[in-house]
């Protein structure tokens, strides 16, 4: 085997959002995986039709880090908590972004197994088990030196319809913030 | 070069200059929006401000995104935007069959000292034009030479590039800001070599050499003296990597003793651009080498020379027929000074000619001329010529 697990995570969570990204119809760019001193694992360019009404911006670029794990995460009924590493790169996606852009974090939940992870068929191709995204602006501060744990929203699946609205929400500069579940 | 010594009014600049269309309504929000009609991308948006906390990465999304669309890497751009206030003078050597990687040393220091004389002669011809220069120095042009800069060159063939700022303040507005006198000189400066070596090309072509000499003379305020001319001389004097040369020629590939080049400049657009703006490169081949010699060793070249009267012999014609059909241009003669026999060139008007055409119809015949008899690297000339007649 030429790759550990960690790389077939890594490629896999590649593979669900360029697939998802492909579908919703916006540009998928894959940046230098090796060098994680950007945090930017892939960006999305959608580029919107304009309209007399629309807002000048007519493109707006989604910059993503991706996070794979197979371990089963804890849960809320409305939250999956996650234990991110890397506490500059958290820092970084908390700040604001200019207009026209938005960076945020898409979390790929996978089976514990690695042999459920991807099935081909002649019918289909299915791979376990779901994306999520999240954006991390205003999420508070951490004094911890390496980890820090975050909530992803559960119904915040990374689909073709959630792609292009977290686009239309940028180009709108409608603003997408943090929010901690409720205790 | 790092992406973040690029100011926004840079790349609003090369942005409109590229066709991009400013959306003026972002402006109340503290942004540049460009658009452009084609591409992989098409909006730039960035901050006005370039202290604007979320400057840095807009800036880094939006040169990522132009350096797509023009297809190419993002620091070849990043150089392209650090040049684009300064007037860019190239000369380029090249190879039709091969990629020029390398050049002898001593070859590349004297095709930048070359470099240098052409600019100083063409400085010089619009601070105190004159048809020679014993020395390429004054005030004005020392001051604006101080500020050229020599740049990167490039992979596949040799270029020597140097730069003339234009832009005095970095990091100014988008309104174009008044250049110092020095760059507004240069950029004369440059335009200067452009007509020059145009000009000399086109008498090149046209096998008009001693016409290029004739008409500078006449005017008051000549563009052209023999420093520019030896330094196009000097920049001729680049050969192939001999290695090449025996690759080729294995391969029955004729290639020709010296390298060819062309010279091109990129202008600025922080000050309107000359008229005359072509951005055609200007090529000088290897077969122009011999014409060049011979059209700068008309030009007077500080040497001692002497005025007196001669008796010699017509050993050779060259004229051509004016536009009133009268033959006039070069001949070669050979002159008695003093007790040598030399072998001198000389251009002479339709009357001389004509009677230089007899003496050398006419066998044993002698001319009898006077002028100024000046030295030159291969053959004399006789200049200011007062009289021709046969003995």
């Amino acid at each position: 085997m030429s790759l550990t697990i960690q790389n077939i995570e890594s490629e896999l969570s590649y593979a669900y959002l360029h697939a998802v990204a492909s579908r919703a119809g916006i540009n998928c760019q894959f940046l230098n995986r090796h060098s994680d001193n950007s945090g930017v694992d892939a960006q999305l360019t959608y580029q919107n039709d304009p309209s007399p009404t629309s807002t000048y911006i007519e493109e707006a670029i989604i910059q993503i880090q991706l996070k794979a794990t197979q371990k089963t995460p804890y849960e809320t009924s409305t939250h999956f908590s996650y234990s991110f590493h890397g506490i500059t790169q958290y820092n970084d996606l908390r700040k604001p972004r200019g207009s026209g852009s938005i960076k945020i974090l898409v979390v790929m939940f996978l089976e514990n197994d690695p042999k459920e992870w991807l099935n081909c068929t002649q019918n289909e191709l299915l791979l376990k088990k779901a994306s999520y995204w999240v954006s991390l602006v205003g999420a508070p501060a951490t004094k911890n030196g390496s980890a820090t744990t975050i909530y992803v929203p559960k119904n915040q699946l990374l689909t073709p319809d959630s792609l292009l609205q977290i686009s239309q929400d940028t180009i709108n500069k409608v603003p997408l913030i943090y929010q901690n579940p409720k205790p | 070069m790092k992406a973040l010594s690029i100011s926004p009014q840079e790349l609003y600049r090369f942005a409109i200059s590229l066709g991009y269309k400013h959306v003026l309504e972002a402006e109340k929000d503290g942004l540049f929006v460009l658009n452009s009609q084609g591409g992989t991308y098409r909006q730039l948006i960035f901050p006005i401000n370039r202290f604007d906390p979320n400057f840095e990465e807009m800036l880094d999304i939006s040169l990522s995104k132009l350096a797509k669309n023009l297809d190419i890497q993002i620091e070849h751009l990043i150089t392209l935007l650090s040049e684009s206030n300064d007037d860019i003078l190239s000369v380029r050597y090249f190879s039709e069959s091969a990629e020029l990687d390398t050049l002898q040393l001593d070859e590349a220091i004297d095709a930048l000292n070359a470099t240098k004389q052409l600019i100083l002669s063409a400085a010089c011809s619009l601070d105190h034009p004159q048809l020679y220069y014993p020395k390429l120095s004054r005030n004005k042009v020392d001051s604006f030479f101080s500020k050229v800069r020599l740049r990167h060159t490039q992979h596949g063939s040799f270029v020597i590039r140097v730069s003339n700022p234009l832009q005095s303040q970095p990091h100014a507005t988008y309104l174009k800001q008044s250049s110092s006198s020095d760059a507004l000189f240069g950029r004369e400066s440059f335009e200067r070599v452009e007509d020059a070596t145009s000009e000399i090309v086109d008498h090149l072509q046209k096998n008009n050499l001693e016409t290029l000499y004739l008409r500078q003379k006449k005017m008051s305020k000549p563009i052209i003296s023999y420093n520019f001319l030896n330094a196009l001389v000097e920049m001729q004097h680049v050969h192939l990597d001999p290695l090449l040369q025996d690759t080729n020629f294995m391969h029955g590939i004729e290639m020709p003793d010296k390298t060819p080049f062309e010279l091109s400049i990129q202008w600025s657009d922080i000050i309107p651009k000359p008229a005359k703006n072509t951005n055609q490169p200007i090529r000088l081949l290897p077969s122009y080498h011999d014409g060049l010699l011979r059209m700068r060793d008309y030009f007077p070249n500080g040497n001692p020379s002497e005025r007196g009267e001669f008796n010699g012999t017509v050993e050779h014609l060259e004229g051509k027929a004016n536009i009133t059909g009268e033959r006039e241009g070069e001949v070669q003669l050979k002159l008695k000074v003093g007790k040598r026999n030399l072998l001198v060139r000389a251009v002479l008007n339709p009357t001389f000619y004509k009677r230089a055409y007899e003496a050398h119809g006419t066998k044993g015949a002698k001319v009898k001329v006077a002028g100024v008899l000046r030295a030159g690297k291969r053959l004399r000339l006789l200049d200011d010529i007062t009289k021709f007649e046969l003995e």
